[in-house]
């Protein structure tokens, strides 16, 4: 798997909490060459559903936490005993990219510029990962939370009041689309700042599989 | 029976006493994060509406190391900043006026801040009174230095109050965004005052050793929201022997790096949903 080089540094918080600092990537000879072949062959990089979930983590609570100074990629490279940085980028969301080049790699201008190369194709190829999928089964959500109320409804006017005028059938039919469509304007922001809350600081923040969960839920109702 | 049951009572106290506390501190700590995400949401209109340029930085460095930024450390590095303070670190004097710059900006917010009513700082009658400051300290070139200043002390350990005014300042979620802004253009300027002190000192004949310049940012390209784009180079560059490769690098970083900026961008709105607000503003 290539996305085995690809480590997120954590920094403790406290004995069971870690959060996310920054990326690193680690090469050396073979995997280099393992990621050059992917990338001539255009291949996709993909990403492990813990890796995806931990990395929209660390976007989020980066935006979040104002005094970091932007998402780090950093990319390092196994020179006999040694791992070293070669390069590193820093992208913050208020616009500012910084990219810092190690000077004593420059004389060997060739290696380093497939090495810079293979840097930028790893970090678009997470970001090509990073967006939500779009489900739109919001819709359907809403529509599975109005249906008992109108089954119970149209029980309750069959069994107990004995009508049925078709007029009734309609009224029925409106007043749950009109449910429906209320249910979702007024609880979704709610939904949606509570997966979110829960997501930053609380069930959902540790470990990965439960950001996975969280971030899974937010494609679910997003629309 | 009886003794047994008293027992059992101061069992059972202590424990719902301390289910009390603990539920307490729960909805404590929901209110904190509550106030926490309405921040980040906060934080996002302000970012949007801040949005001018995209920079892009291309540096070499000796060594690449992480870089933490503490924000004590920040303002214990500007609060003291005064023309006399500056001879005495020995910062180029072509760089002195940037650095007061940045003293009288940390002045400025403060006093801005206190009467901002999002901000836990917010004091209208201190603001009322240190209002007649701000046309002077708004200009660069005033007298600004003259008015004492209104920022707590930061290095007075054994004063507890100022401590705890520092504290309280340094957990104002408006003022370490100022922090982070005037630290990120302080250490700008460190590099740039290094740099040019090893310049002068290699000029001088008196100077043999030479300091070695551990970063320089040799490319610096500037995308404006109008379309408009600046790009910079160090003088260096010119004559670097890498000239080429080093431009490559920075032309490849530009690049990609606006288009991962956008991803992380949109991906950011699509999670707090602003994106239709905007559009729709």
């Amino acid at each position: 798997m290539l996305c085995e080089c690809i480590h997120i540094d954590r920094k403790r918080l406290n004995r069971h909490r870690f959060i996310p600092q920054r990326i690193s990537f680690h090469f050396n000879k073979d995997n280099l060459k393992e990621f050059q072949e992917a990338r001539a062959k255009n291949q996709q990089l993909l990403l492990s559903p813990a890796l995806l979930a931990d990395f929209r983590y660390y976007v989020l609570l980066n935006q979040y936490n104002y005094f970091q100074s932007g998402l780090t990629f950093c990319t390092y490279y196994q020179e006999r005993e040694q791992e070293i940085a070669i390069v590193q980028s820093v992208i913050s969301l208020e616009g500012k990219i910084e990219q810092q080049i190690r000077r004593d790699r420059l004389d060997n201008s060739c290696w380093l510029n497939s090495i810079i190369s293979i840097h930028y194709w790893s970090l678009a190829q997470m970001f090509d990962q990073l967006p939500l999928q779009p489900t739109n089964y919001s819709d359907w959500l809403f529509w599975g939370l109005a249906l008992p109320i109108i089954i119970a409804i149209a029980f309750f006017s069959f069994q107990l009041l004995d009508i049925f005028p078709p007029i009734l059938l309609l009224a029925l039919i409106v007043v749950s689309w009109l449910f429906q469509k209320c249910s979702k304007n007024l609880l979704l922001p709610y939904l949606r700042t509570w997966i979110l809350r829960q997501l930053l600081f609380g069930i959902f923040s540790y470990p990965s599989g439960r950001r996975k969960i969280g971030f899974e839920l937010l494609s679910l109702i997003n629309d | 029976m009886t003794a047994r049951r008293t027992r059992q009572l101061t069992a059972i106290f202590p424990k719902r006493q301390e289910r009390d506390k603990s539920g307490a501190a729960a909805l404590a700590k929901r209110d904190r994060l509550q106030k926490r995400l309405e921040r980040s949401l906060n934080f996002l209109s302000d970012l949007l509406g801040e949005l001018s340029d995209l920079e892009v930085n291309t540096t070499i460095v000796e060594e690449i190391v992480e870089e933490q930024v503490i924000p004590w450390e920040i303002y214990q590095a500007i609060y003291p900043i005064s023309q006399s303070y500056l001879e005495q670190l020995n910062i180029h004097p072509s760089l002195r006026d940037r650095y007061l710059n940045l003293r009288r900006q940390l002045e400025l917010e403060y006093i801005l801040l206190l009467s901002n009513p999002n901000s836990d700082l917010y004091n209208p009658p201190l603001a009322a009174h240190l209002n007649r400051n701000l046309s002077l300290l708004a200009q660069p070139n005033s007298d600004w230095e003259a008015i004492p200043t209104s920022l707590p002390q930061p290095s007075s350990a054994e004063n507890s109050e100022a401590v705890s005014a520092v504290q309280q300042l340094l957990h104002d979620y408006y003022f370490l965004r100022v922090l982070r802004r005037l630290g990120n253009v302080k250490m700008a300027l460190d590099k740039r005052n290094k740099y040019l002190c090893q310049l002068e000192s290699e000029l001088s004949p008196l100077h043999d050793k030479i300091i070695e310049v551990k970063e320089i940012t040799y490319a610096q390209t500037l995308i404006g929201l109008d379309g408009k784009i600046v790009n910079r180079y160090c003088q260096d560059l010119l004559t670097h022997p890498h000239k080429d490769l080093i431009l490559a690098i920075h032309k490849k970083g530009v690049r990609l790096g606006e288009q991962q900026w956008r991803g992380l961008l949109e991906f950011i709105l699509n999670i707090f949903q602003t994106e239709k607000r905007i559009k729709n503003s």
